[in-house]
């Protein structure tokens, strides 16, 4: 079962290094060009449901990931690609999810990553005039 | 802050001064009696401290803490949960919109002290940096009997006249501007 899945998401994504975390939960590492293309096709293969957009710290570069999942047959694939971490800036999810709205602000204001096309991305846990990004490696309080 | 007071500044002579004393232990009597509560739900400790001591099991409707929905109507604030810094301008706002005297609980680790987030970056250590502090309730969470013995204090302290005049502290909130609202 596991290997069909597996085998599903490598046809769902053939540009994607795909790895298994668990029976149906697997881990898509895709090119930055692809980040729309992926959240597109997984949408339309079932995956409808956006669990969460958020992002890790690498210290020379950052990493961005969506989990999206299944409801009907319990499938969850987290997609990541990586990118420059002085200056991150990745498409937003808006046209694919709606839902990524509130998500992308969470990032934005502990990460720093720029959603391009977000409508509103402004802070949402800090105050607005708040100077730096607290999840980043190198914060200092 | 009592009426015979207010009375000598206003420089108001209807009724006969030496009333005057009845009417302000008549004043205190009652504002002991009446605490209405600001319903102000941060954290958990919401939970142990509005919302089960507000059932019928414990009932604080006894000592006169009533939930009320605008702070314009309220005389207690009882703060529940850690302050952000975000948080922090609404809690002082809602405390200034409250009518005089007003009295303010510190229910919980986090409210008092920060609890298990002090020294973080988004977290104030201590409701008591941004307003003042009538009395404070330890534990993580405390039990309802816990509010309930510290209404019955501050009801104590309001009877015997102990609550002085309130002042907001000096250094105000870290690392935020005045002009928020704009």
């Amino acid at each position: 079962m596991s290997q069909n899945f597996l085998d599903h998401i490598k046809s769902l994504l053939p540009y994607a290094e795909v790895h298994l975390i668990y029976k149906n939960k697997a881990y898509a590492k895709v090119p930055k060009e692809y980040w729309i293309d992926s959240a597109k096709k997984l949408k339309s293969a079932g995956f409808t449901l956006l669990s969460f957009v958020s992002g890790i710290d690498r210290l020379n570069s950052i990493e961005v990931i969506y989990a999206c999942r299944k409801p009907e047959g319990n499938g969850l694939v987290i997609v990541g690609t990586i990118i420059d971490r002085n200056n991150p800036r990745i498409p937003s999810l808006i046209t694919v999810w709606e839902g990524a709205l509130w998500h992308e602000r969470e990032t934005f204001d502990l990460l720093g990553i720029y959603f391009e096309g977000n409508p509103d991305m402004r802070r949402i846990l800090l105050p607005d005039e708040w100077v730096g990004h607290p999840l980043r490696k190198d914060y200092k309080w | 802050m009592g009426i015979t007071d207010l009375f000598q500044d206003l420089k108001i002579k209807i009724i006969n001064p030496r009333y005057l004393p009845f009417i302000d232990k008549l004043l205190i009597w009652g504002r002991r009696n009446s605490l209405w509560l600001l319903v102000l739900g941060i954290k958990c400790c919401t939970i142990e401290d509005i919302m089960v001591p507000g059932a019928a099991n414990y009932d604080f409707e006894r000592f006169g803490v009533l939930p009320r929905n605008s702070p314009r109507q309220c005389d207690l604030m009882i703060i529940s949960g850690p302050i952000t810094q975000k948080l922090a301008r609404p809690i002082k706002v809602l405390y200034e919109q409250m009518a005089e005297p007003r009295y303010v609980i510190a229910t919980g680790e986090c409210s008092i002290c920060g609890g298990p987030w002090k020294g973080m970056y988004s977290i104030i250590d201590g409701v008591d940096q941004i307003i003042p502090v009538d009395v404070y309730i330890p534990g993580c969470p405390p039990k309802p009997e816990a509010l309930l013995e510290g209404i019955i204090k501050l009801e104590e302290k309001i009877l015997k006249g102990e609550i002085r005049k309130k002042f907001l502290p000096k250094t105000g909130i870290p690392k935020i501007k005045e002009d928020w609202r704009s």
